[in-house]
């Protein structure tokens, strides 16, 4: 039902007040104009620019206005909204604006004069660069906008707005190049953001979770970054930014499983060299989910395919060890989660006093006293260190690893072997928005094979990935096109 | 996908259960065999096993390496004297491990066939294991002896066969080839061992460590039976036969003819040494007059890496002069083995008849049978192709005195 605005301001107020429930942050002003009328001010205290609304409406209307129809022509101000209906006026007023009420007239004015505290740019934090650009994503939906538009200065690039959460009314934008975007996936991530039904949205995880297509997945199949340049990347081979008012998080869909192998800065390197750190990153994978349950099953199993050598040093260090390598094994990875957790929850002095006396306690003395073997802490260490190598797959690895790790000891190799068959099937039964987690590996797409394990020259890049971007789109015009 | 998920999950719960390939050991419970000794005692087996002895790490020394003991046993087959071990020994024998298996003379000579079987048919030994027989004495005399470097006596007698490619008068021998020649019918010569006493060095110890392990010569085997050995030269010329010399040493001798120009400054030198680089030999079996000629072609290419001579290789003369009388003792080399394996053992160990085999497959069936008779009696000729590629690294030779003439040339 639609509250009309009354002429009459003093019932106008009772109004206001009585719909914020007299809400102590809430500023009204009512003044007279040059022409002996009244109108009145409504906004919410920290919310606006308070010296703007002294120059820019108050000072202008006490000494200029002469008559009501030309209110939107006297304040200084350059967004100017006529509305009617009450609602209206509170909706306004919540996102920041300012509310124009005036004597003897139906309508309200609407004034943006939104400012409030916000963080200033900075460099990002989960994702940093050696080279190339630094600057991240903001708390601020309309500053990250800029960022993003800043980076592709072209008509094509276009924001939608949705507003989402019945009572927190955050502001998402989905952002995408026209021209480039698969329509079809476009237009299935829209229906399930108008699907998302939810109370609040404080970050742009809620969203992930919404249209997640395995939700029940350890799988990420929606990426997430900070960096307006890597968003600008993606947004150019065809994927679909969610930004999310609050939240420096930026999503893209659809995902492929290589993106968690990318870092921002291949970009900057040298294709060789990109490469070869995409490759330690493949590496590093398996060896973090599968390092620990490889040694218990060769160690339990297959005696036989260790070195000599290697076999007796192992030999020797488990003699006295009071517990079998599997819950050896387990130990220390439980004793590792919670170093890893204790470092990472305590204020940074803190926290490098736990490492310190985790790394000691754990490392040497439980080594010196003979409760674990030196080459389990070696093991686990080893699978540790490559873990931080793939931070968006973190989830995936630590839960794969204990599930490795009782492969190897009940099943040995064969058991290994039999999890990353199970795995491998897994991802590429999987889909993000409709397009195969594993593309372009399987389904096989020989012309995007140039940007995955291996990074190819910028100038070899022609294509875009087929199965995400509108189809036949091609990263440069032909020469004769030009 | 569910039904496909149950199929595939059906699928490997029978793949692990129709394996049997589920019985784990921990790593701490087995004792890790590194050397194998066989000898008969009566009728029954006598096992002389090398096991590691694991020490924590933290404790030790670095450097030290690990101790060994020895666990005997005995049985009437093989894997009974293993078995019985676990009376003796508190941890189960593991032998994926075992580098060598040590056979004593006497079991050597009453024949192998059943041993052999076991190791290859049994899952835990590997068949790349060194096969060795213990020159004039049994198996577990020659274990126990640290002469080297390595960690350990058996690691010790492994690394001395491995160096046999710096010296060809040894060969080695993996149960895995052993096999392979036994089952095509073929005669094996296979390393061998022996005790050796070293002239006392270290005066400072109370107990001088002076017996060491000389893995010279092959053990010549008849079927699966000890014939005889070849010596350390024999082994040389056959290593040729079998196309498997490479690094190896030739060592001739010239006439002092062709040096009457050089005058010595003391003793004249007496021997030339070519070190052979690349060698090929193709031997092959041909019908000439309705008999067998066994035709040698052996081609070298070699450094001529000592020369006591003081020679003038740079004349095209004298280099012709240094092959022809390397190739005439590489022909030398051949026609000792040779001879003595037609003359002494009678048996064919090169396997020539596998020559004759391919050559003349109808006449082959023919002999075959009979091949022991007619091989000792088997007429061959030797062409040795000599080319020396590298002469070394100066052109004044120390012992000669220079004259006037020479110098110039050299310049």
């Amino acid at each position: 039902m639609i509250v009309l605005i009354s002429k009459d301001i003093e019932e106008n107020k009772a109004r206001f007040y009585s719909e914020f429930n007299n809400s102590s942050d809430l500023v009204t002003r009512q003044l007279q104009t040059l022409c002996k009328t009244e109108v009145m001010v409504c906004y919410i205290n920290g919310f606006i620019d308070k010296e703007a609304l002294n120059d820019n409406i108050i000072k202008p209307l006490i000494e200029n206005l002469v008559s009501p129809m030309e209110i939107a022509d006297t304040v200084y101000i350059s967004e100017v909204k006529e509305i009617s209906s009450f609602q209206e006026v509170i909706k306004g007023v919540v996102d920041g604006h300012v509310a124009l009420f005036h004597e003897d007239m139906d309508k309200a004015f609407i004034l943006n004069l939104c400012k409030y505290a916000k963080r200033s740019i900075d460099t990002s934090s989960s994702e940093q660069v050696i080279r190339g650009p630094k600057e991240a994503f903001i708390e601020d939906l309309f500053v990250n906008k800029t960022l993003i538009r800043r980076k592709i200065r072209n008509k094509n690039l276009t924001f939608e707005d949705f507003t989402m959460g019945d009572q927190t009314n955050t502001a998402v934008s989905l952002v995408y190049m026209k021209g480039i975007v698969n329509e079809d996936i476009l237009a299935e991530l829209k229906s399930r953001i108008s699907q998302i039904k939810t109370d609040g949205i404080f970050d742009s995880n809620s969203i992930e979770e919404y249209i997640d297509d395995v939700p029940n997945s350890l799988v990420n199949t929606v990426y997430n970054t900070e960096k307006p340049d890597v968003l600008a990347g993606k947004i150019l081979e065809g994927r679909i930014g969610i930004l999310c008012d609050g939240s420096p998080n930026v999503l893209t869909v659809p995902m492929l499983f290589i993106e968690n192998l990318m870092a921002a800065e291949d970009y900057y390197l040298q294709p060789i060299y990109a490469s070869y750190l995409r490759i330690i990153r493949f590496i590093s994978l398996f060896i973090s989910i599968a390092l620990v349950g490889i040694y218990i099953a060769l160690t339990r199993f297959h005696q036989e395919m260790i070195p000599t050598d290697l076999l007796i040093s192992i030999s020797g260090q488990r003699q006295g060890v009071p517990l079998n390598n599997f819950l050896e094994a387990l130990l220390m990875i439980f004793f590792f989660e919670i170093m890893k957790e204790a470092g990472l929850r305590l204020p940074k002095a803190i926290g490098q006093t736990v490492t310190l006396i985790g790394g000691l306690v754990i490392g040497q003395a439980a080594v010196e006293a003979g409760i674990v073997s030196a080459i389990m802490v070696i093991i686990v260490s080893a699978t540790g260190i490559s873990e931080f190598v793939n931070p968006s797959l973190r989830e995936l690895i630590v839960v794969n690893r204990l599930a490795f790790i009782v492969l190897g000891a009940t099943l040995g190799l064969y058991g290994i072997v039999c999890g990353i068959v199970v795995s491998i099937h897994y991802l590429v039964s999987i889909k993000s928005l409709g397009v195969p987690f594993l593309y372009p590996y399987a389904p096989y797409d020989r012309k995007a094979m140039k940007d995955t394990i291996l990074r190819c020259h910028v100038y070899k890049l022609n294509y875009r990935p087929r199965y995400i971007s509108n189809k036949k789109s091609r990263r440069r015009n032909r020469r004769d096109e030009i | 996908m569910r039904y496909k998920s149950i199929i595939l999950s059906i699928i490997l719960i029978i793949a692990v259960l129709l394996s049997s390939c589920t019985s784990s050991q921990e790593i701490e419970d087995v004792g890790i065999v590194l050397a194998t000794g066989i000898d008969m005692e009566g009728d029954k087996y006598l096992l002389t096993h090398e096991v590691i002895v694991p020490k924590s790490s933290v404790s030790d020394k670095i450097g030290q390496g690990p101790n060994v003991q020895y666990v005997q046993s005995k049985g009437d087959t093989i894997i009974d004297a293993l078995r019985n071990a676990s009376l003796v020994f508190d941890k189960k024998l593991f032998l994926a491990h075992n580098r060598v298996i040590i056979l004593g003379e006497d079991l050597a000579k009453r024949g192998i066939g059943d041993i052999i079987n076991f190791y290859v048919s049994d899952v835990e030994p590997r068949e790349s294991t060194l096969l060795l027989v213990a020159k004039g004495s049994p198996a577990h005399e020659v274990m126990g002896i640290k002469g080297g470097l390595s960690d350990t006596p058996g690691k010790y007698l492994f690394d001395l066969l491995e160096n046999h490619r710096f010296n060809l008068k040894a060969r080695d021998l993996t149960l895995n080839e052993f096999l392979r020649y036994f089952l095509a019918g073929e005669n094996v010569v296979v390393s061998t061992v022996q005790k050796i006493e070293q002239k006392e060095i270290d005066k400072e110890e109370e107990k001088p460590n002076r017996t060491i392990l000389d893995v010279t010569g092959g053990a010549v085997f008849r079927k699966d039976r000890l014939i005889g050995y070849y010596t350390g030269d024999e082994m040389k010329g056959f290593n040729f036969l079998i196309d498997e010399f490479e690094n190896g040493l030739i060592i001739f001798k010239m006439s002092d003819e062709v040096v009457k120009d050089n005058k010595f400054v003391a003793r004249s030198g007496q021997y030339l040494v070519v070190e052979v680089k690349a060698s090929k030999t193709k031997s092959k079996v041909e019908l000439v007059e309705d008999k067998l000629l066994l035709k040698i072609d052996v081609n070298i290419e070699g450094v001529l890496i000592e020369d006591t001579k003081g020679l003038n290789i740079s004349s095209q003369a004298m280099l012709e002069a240094v092959r022809s009388a390397c190739a005439k003792k590489v022909e030398e080399y051949i026609v000792r083995t040779l001879e003595k394996s037609q003359k002494e053992f009678k048996t064919d160990t090169f396997s020539i008849g596998n020559l004759v085999h391919i050559s003349y497959p109808d006449l082959w069936k023919e002999i075959s049978d009979d091949w022991e008779s007619i091989f000792p009696d088997l007429d061959y000729k030797i062409n040795v192709k000599v080319d020396v590629i590298r002469v070394g690294l100066i052109n004044t030779p120390v012992n000669i005195e220079i004259d006037e003439e020479r110098l110039k040339e050299n310049k």
